[in-house]
């Protein structure tokens, strides 16, 4: 209840969560999109200091 | 050592001030910063005070390894009664002003009374001057820094300072230090001004000796380590707290205009982006004291009034601030920025403040002439910052109702509508953020319970977002808590053990940032009885520590019950929580709302865990078991 957990020693740098289903996703190297093996939402990627990040989604304005 | 800090009472009527140490009792008790800031206004606060008047108090509240060998150890805490909320004021800044304050040898500053005119304090080594500050009155918080340096011919003095918000009794009025810091939400500028206090200047030479240096500065070491190596650090030192942005925008987590939709609907959501800064406005980034991390962005303005100003920030909070109520880009929302801070006004509180007006003239409940010939349009919120900002800031025309915050708003403009209440989003009179609360639990219920109003530091769960194992979960927590964060089973446990441990970190005056508030790799309890033990020298378990925690989070419960009333009735999110569905949105957010009976439960579960009362008054056998039956027990 009061300990945090020990630091990872693997980087975890490529892989990042779903929004929509909470899939890992495992994002290739330099990608500038991807979409989520389970759910099929479509992102867009950018990097920062070596880590992927969720730019947004692909069809935001879409309904 | 970090124990010497002193307790200063300055008294601004009579001129006069007194010094204390600290017993260990109270140590013991409330360790320092926010602890001790609770224990100092539930004793020296007149009960029932107009929080304008000279008997409100402000104080000002270094944590107690603030300035040591911790990680990020650089937070102070400002307090008093607020004239926002007229319950307790609380708000917590970084900076470099807090490590300054211990070393000048002072934790506490209670500030009472008023002056006649206008006085800055000069605090150094171990004493306090009242100087007078009639050539700083009507200057911008840039610049009455910057008259002080040169008057006191030290560089390297830190202040805290009002702005012309501040002096003319605005009630969104904040403190601030340097170009970014600031003690923003509850009025804490309103407070200083109401005491024609325009300043407070700190340089110390006194040092801040470990109890055991030698594995003070080895466990900081690992600390650090163990920080930089989270993801998490590793974002904040790019994009700071902004990073958060792309994740809340593209889950449909933000409240545009008020509430009223959760999709960005001003034009092309990559404007509002981190990258958009860094490409056209960053210039660096800056860290506060002892801090590795570094997530302060500086940048430079390329155009309008201010062209060519440099500024720190903005935050996350912020950036969705202003964006809610349409400066739909980089360059407009750095102008509001720093308008606001040369101001000294809370960026969040006015943003809410406007959002809430605009809302009202867009269904007509006010028209041009409450608003004083201003369009209130949503397009039309470039043109109207700058003037909405200043009339704020010299309390006049419509500004003079923005700048009250919620309760004011609606006590002036309901002669127009009975609706208007619906409208002004904010819970005990504290404006709301712009974060959907209303599809998660957790956000609802943590918002609406915060002793400070709404508010996303007193005790937001940020990990409910990380669908981390429930196993993890309930080892964090202790009990079982839902992964799902639209789900309410344990929500009330997670709420309550974040409000306990902010509050011990809000007492040590650590970063939040680089705790368990963003990762469950970052420090927690163990690492800060560490800290505490090299630093100071004193023993704390785990356990102790919780306590401390639960004891400083009932006693500023206390003071909102005997200053505001605060009761059950006071603990609810904002009514369009419960009513409004969010249009747009991934699959776990779109078309919910708040469910009024499983708040209900999740009340009188978080009433439960906490030993309140069905009301929410804490039981008189829950006020023994924290030692708080006997205060105001006036031992400082």
């Amino acid at each position: 209840m009061f300990k945090s957990l020990p630091a990872r020693k693997q980087p975890r740098d490529r892989l990042l969560r779903c929004l929509n289903c909470f899939a890992r996703m495992d994002i290739p190297a330099r990608a500038t999109g991807y979409v989520c093996p389970k759910c099929g939402t479509e992102y867009e990627i950018a990097w920062r200091a070596g880590q992927a990040k969720i730019l947004g989604l692909v069809d935001y304005y879409k309904d | 050592m970090p124990l010497a800090g002193k307790v200063a009472v300055v008294d601004l009527t009579k001129n006069e001030i007194t010094k204390a140490s600290i017993p260990e009792k109270l140590r013991r008790l409330y360790l320092g910063g926010r602890g001790l800031q609770a224990y100092l206004i539930y004793n020296h606060l007149k009960p029932g005070a107009d929080p304008m008047s000279p008997d409100n108090i402000l104080v000002v509240s270094a944590g107690l390894l603030t300035g040591a060998m911790a990680p990020a150890a650089s937070r102070t805490q400002w307090g008093g009664k607020s004239p926002v909320t007229g319950a307790i004021a609380s708000s917590n800044m970084g900076g470099y002003f807090g490590p300054e304050l211990k070393f000048a040898g002072f934790e506490h500053l209670v500030v009472k009374g008023a002056s006649k005119k206008p006085v800055y304090l000069w605090v150094h080594d171990g004493e306090i001057d009242i100087r007078d500050a009639s050539h700083l009155w009507g200057k911008d918080t840039f610049e009455t820094q910057q008259m002080i340096r040169e008057e006191l011919g030290d560089e390297d003095i830190k202040i805290g300072c009002i702005g012309i918000a501040g002096e003319n009794l605005v009630r969104l009025a904040n403190f601030r230090t340097g170009p970014k810091d600031a003690a923003g939400r509850t009025g804490t500028g309103c407070i200083a001004g109401a005491k024609k206090l325009k300043a407070i200047a700190v340089r110390g030479r006194l040092g801040l000796r470990p109890a055991d240096p030698q594995r003070a500065l080895e466990y900081g070491k690992e600390a650090i380590d163990k920080i930089m190596m989270t993801k998490v650090a590793k974002a904040m030192g790019v994009d700071g707290t902004s990073y958060i942005w792309n994740v809340t925008n593209s889950s449909g987590l933000l409240e545009w205009m008020n509430g009223q939709t959760n999709r960005f609907p001003f034009g092309d959501w990559h404007d509002m982006t981190i990258e958009r800064f860094h490409e056209e406005y960053s210039t660096g980034i800056a860290a506060c004291f002892n801090c590795t991390v570094h997530c302060r962005h500086q940048f430079r303005l390329k155009e309008g009034p201010l062209a060519g100003a440099f500024g720190e920030g903005p935050e996350y909070n912020t950036q969705t601030a202003f964006g809610t109520f349409g400066l739909n880009n980089w360059g407009d929302m750095l102008q509001g920025w720093h308008l606001a801070n040369l101001y000294g006004i809370d960026t969040t509180g006015w943003c809410n403040a406007v959002r809430g007006v605009m809302e009202l003239y867009q269904r007509g409940i006010i028209d041009k002439k409450v608003t004083g010939g201003l369009d209130l349009s949503w397009s039309n919120a470039k043109e109207i910052t700058p003037k909405l900002m200043e009339l704020t800031a010299k309390n006049k025309g419509i500004g003079a109702i923005i700048g009250q915050g919620p309760f004011g708003i609606i006590s002036e403009l309901s002669k127009y509508s009975d609706k208007v209440g619906y409208y002004i989003l904010h819970c005990k009179g504290l404006g709301k953020l712009g974060n959907v609360d209303r599809v998660q639990p957790s956000f609802s219920l943590q918002i609406a319970t915060s002793t400070r109003g709404a508010d996303h530091l007193r005790s937001r769960p940020a990990l409910d977002h990380y669908h981390l194992p429930e196993a993890v979960l309930e080892d964090l927590y202790g009990g079982k808590v839902s992964s799902d964060y639209t789900s309410y089973e344990g929500k009330p446990r997670m709420v309550r053990w974040h409000e306990l441990t902010y509050a011990v970190v809000d007492c040590i005056g650590t970063c939040k940032f680089q705790t368990v508030f963003f990762s469950p790799n970052l420090p927690c309890y163990e690492e800060w009885a560490q800290y505490l033990l090299y630093n100071t020298g004193m023993k704390f378990t785990k356990e102790e520590l919780f306590e401390i925690g639960e004891r400083v989070y009932t006693l500023e419960r206390m003071i909102n019950y005997r200053e505001a009333g605060h009761t059950r009735k006071d603990d609810y999110p904002p009514e369009r929580s419960f009513k409004e569905g969010l249009e747009y949105g991934l699959a776990p957010v779109k078309g919910i709302h708040m469910d009024r009976k499983k708040y209900e439960k999740m009340l009188d579960e978080y009433y439960e865990l906490h030993g309140w009362d069905n009301n929410g008054v804490p039981t008189p056998e829950t006020l023994k078991k924290l030692e708080l039956d006997k205060e105001p027990s006036h031992i400082v």
